[in-house]
């Protein structure tokens, strides 16, 4: 039944979120980047892996 | 990973959608990585659902009895990000307190399973640590290990 009911949304759509909802995760992650900039970040989590 | 999960679709940029099924219900879900400004990066991860009017809500209860299904959905998109965002981090927290002790669990339950690809820190009291079970972590942050 799981895989049946995915199944109707296997057909990949090249779409991108509405407008509004873009906004709701821009508002996340403003609120993430409030958290963030109150937490003691490590060096090695500061630092880009390459 | 052996964890039963969903089938997902990717949709636009860093965003992916599947559905949570149940015998008395099938909600649609919603799984966005949102760049942090300020952050180079950093993104956020949020999990949703998908109202039917297509509105988007973290902080419903959805009670699907399907939560450990639902992150490792979270888990195998985190894979497909990881693929194009390799020097990326991945902040996330719960939307409510107990949201986020619930990740908590089911990381401490998956971490084995992804630890041999992912780097898991917890954030404790304005410090970030690499990830230990029975700590209470209010965000968590998820990285690619170093080859």
């Amino acid at each position: 039944m799981k895989t049946l009911e995915n199944k109707l949304i296997t057909k990949k759509k090249k779409v991108t979120t509405t407008g509004a909802n873009q906004s709701f995760f821009v508002q996340k992650a403003e609120e993430a980047a409030a958290f963030l900039n109150k937490i003691n970040l490590p060096q090695q989590l500061v630092e880009s892996k390459s | 990973m052996n964890q039963p999960s969903y089938d997902f679709v990717a949709k636009g940029e860093n965003y992916y959608e599947f559905l949570s099924v149940s015998e008395q219900k099938t909600i649609r879900k919603a799984i966005a990585y949102t760049s942090i400004i300020g952050q180079d990066d950093w993104y956020n991860l949020s999990l949703v659902d998908i109202l039917p009017d297509g509105t988007m809500d973290d902080k419903i209860v959805s009670d699907n009895g399907d939560m450990e299904q639902v992150f490792a959905t979270i888990i195998n998109t985190l894979h497909d990000f990881f693929k194009k965002n390799m020097s990326s981090k991945v902040f996330f927290k719960g939307s409510t307190e107990s949201r986020t002790r619930l990740y908590r669990v089911i990381i401490s339950k998956l971490k084995d399973s992804s630890s041999n690809k992912f780097e898991i820190w917890g954030v404790l009291n304005n410090s970030a640590e690499l990830f230990k079970a029975n700590q209470p972590y209010e965000a968590f942050v998820i990285r690619l290990k170093a080859d």
